[in-house]
């Protein structure tokens, strides 16, 4: 669509404003949104306002429709019930549409990565190298696995000392151990999460019909997921566009949890975790309680939680790799000292950008001092001795440019 | 007006090229990104009509993202092009091109893409360039 048309469908499209039009511009999204707190400028109730009011044009080209984090903490205080993350991915498709869409952070390495992977020509990936013989997995069945972008992630944030990968390898080694094997697919897309925050819905659909043709092939009953993003994704996005899945999709703490797969018993780990909800996890899909059952199995371990929690949890600050500033940071050390105040030995969370993140944060901290982030598949594997030691933490920081200048 | 008899200003440069919509221009579908030092003490080429010349002030400044983007957008072979350890003006240059271009090597290779779509050059004080072997660094392996 060329500039002018996009103009008109926002003009014309009612839909697009739909929710917008009940604002009552209270202002209680800007009171709790970590971004607006931080002080930086940003308030989701003005770009509302301004969207309603004036014209959408006016608020499209504004950098601050991606600072908004697509957290939905917003969502729950709004007396409208307006969902202002899914306002800012209608806004974003409309701004994509007109070519102003920035550059995402990372150098946009990770979008091309996904564009890539949408594209038709990039085929087979090499994406399953990181297979060893001691994991047990099958070509079909009824419980897929469903990795996500692991192996990118372990390559593009080798330098801060994530293994996504390992935590792949541990949710393989958890199912096993309950006696499941589970199907990986050889050729596996990014479920489009990202693309689709950005509003890159064209290369988002491609994703996702790939994705579901292979999960199809697959005879796959039941995808599970150690991705949260990946999970909203399929839950709440794939039905939107291409009506309800045939499958049922489930965090890997649900199935671990849920008794119907042969529930498992964690080993003894003696150990204080305070456990950090992700966005997507928690209030997109209101997973909460899982996770904390599937720590709380574990004997000997202590669960404590931190000043913001469940519903109310600060984020972690990732933006679908879009932006990567001060508030952004902010929020991260903010959360890091939430963490430090509960005096836990680790931080755990169940997703593996919150992990990328706070790592980040961590790592061009002043004083490297917090507890270690841990993913939550990680710490039951251990718990088990199933898994692999992990990499050292990163003491130093990163020798080219550090979190923030490397975003490009 | 008044200020005419002030000093003159430099004529302005040529500005960096963008990789533009519809990219590459090129016929061969190759894009260079190029440090200017490194690309003034080469010998005079006229390839500016069969590739994509980005011009970089340092060659440090490339970043697998933007070698990606390339490859995005229909690049068939990207080359990087910058001063060697003991010309870079910057002095760690070449390293850090390096450690990119490698980068971008493991990400093709993971997407299962030929990962010499990209190679590094470097160009030394008298001008010859050389060719730079970058492995992938295979950080897949389970360490053992
Ligand atoms: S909380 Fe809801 S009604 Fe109040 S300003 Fe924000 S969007 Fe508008
Ligand atoms: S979704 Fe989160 S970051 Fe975005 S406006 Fe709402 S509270 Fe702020």
């Amino acid at each position: 669509m060329n500039r002018s048309a996009a103009q008109s469908a926002a003009q014309h499209n009612p839909e697009l404003l739909q929710d917008a039009w009940t604002c009552q511009g209270c202002g209680k999204c800007t009171a709790v949104c970590p971004v607006s707190r931080t002080g930086l400028g940003f308030s989701p109730r003005r770009l509302i306002q301004k969207a309603v009011q004036d014209n959408v044009d006016t608020v499209l080209p504004d950098r601050a429709l991606y600072a908004c984090l697509g957290c939905d903490r917003c969502t729950q205080v709004c007396k409208s019930g307006i969902s202002i993350s899914g306002l800012m991915l209608k806004l974003r498709a409309l701004a994509y549409k007109q070519g102003i869409a920035g550059k995402p952070a990372h150098a946009g390495v990770l979008q091309s990565l996904m564009r890539i992977m949408a594209s038709g020509s990039a085929a087979p990936q090499n994406r399953l190298e990181w297979l060893d013989s001691s994991l047990s997995v099958a070509d079909q069945g009824d419980v897929l696995y469903f990795v996500g972008c692991a192996p990118y992630f372990e390559t593009v944030f080798n330098y801060l000392g994530v293994q996504p990968l390992r935590t792949a390898r541990n949710a393989i080694r958890l199912l096993n151990h309950i006696g499941i094997k589970p199907v990986l697919l050889p050729d596996e897309r990014c479920c489009g999460h990202d693309l689709l925050w950005l509003g890159d819905v064209d290369n988002f659909k491609k994703l996702a019909e790939r994705n579901l043709t292979q999960i199809k092939a697959a005879q796959a009953r039941t995808v599970v997921f150690s991705c949260p993003e990946g999970l909203r994704t399929f839950k709440l996005d794939y039905p939107r566009y291409f009506g309800s899945l045939e499958f049922e999709v489930l965090h890997i703490s649900e199935f671990l949890t849920s008794g119907t797969n042969g529930q498992l018993k964690p080993g003894a780990l003696s150990t204080r975790v305070a456990y950090h909800d992700p966005c997507r996890l928690g209030r997109h899909l209101g997973i909460y309680d899982p996770p904390r059952k599937l720590l709380e199995s574990i004997p000997g371990l202590e669960l404590v939680e931190m000043k913001h929690t469940r519903e109310a949890a600060t984020c972690c600050g990732g933006t679908c790799w879009i932006e990567c500033g001060a508030a952004v940071k902010s929020l991260q050390n903010e959360r890091l000292d939430e963490a430090r105040s509960t005096k836990a030995d680790r931080l755990v969370t169940a997703c593996p950008k919150c992990d990328i993140h706070l790592r980040c944060a961590l790592v061009n901290a002043e004083s490297d001092t917090g507890p270690a982030i841990t993913n939550i598949v990680d710490l039951v594997a251990e718990s088990l001795r199933l898994t692999e030691p992990a990499k050292p933490r990163k003491a130093a920081k990163h020798t080219r440019k550090g979190g923030e200048a490397y975003a490009g | 007006m008044s200020e005419t008899t002030g000093r003159r200003r430099a004529p302005v440069r040529k500005r960096n090229k963008q990789i533009p919509i519809g990219f590459p221009r090129s016929e061969h579908g190759i894009v260079v990104f190029a440090c200017i030092s490194a690309l003034n003490r080469l010998p005079d080429t006229s390839t500016e009509n069969t590739v994509e010349v980005n011009r970089l002030m340092c060659i440090g400044r490339v970043n697998a993202g933007m070698i990606l983007e390339a490859v995005e957008k229909g690049a068939q072979k990207v080359l990087v092009l910058g001063c060697d350890e003991s010309s870079c003006r910057h002095q760690n240059g070449a390293q850090l091109a390096f450690e990119q271009v490698q980068l971008a090597r493991n990400l093709f290779h993971t997407l299962g893409l030929e990962s010499n779509l990209v190679t590094l050059e470097l160009v030394s004080r008298n001008g010859t360039s050389v060719s730079v072997p970058v492995q992938e660094a295979g950080v897949q392996k389970e360490p053992s």
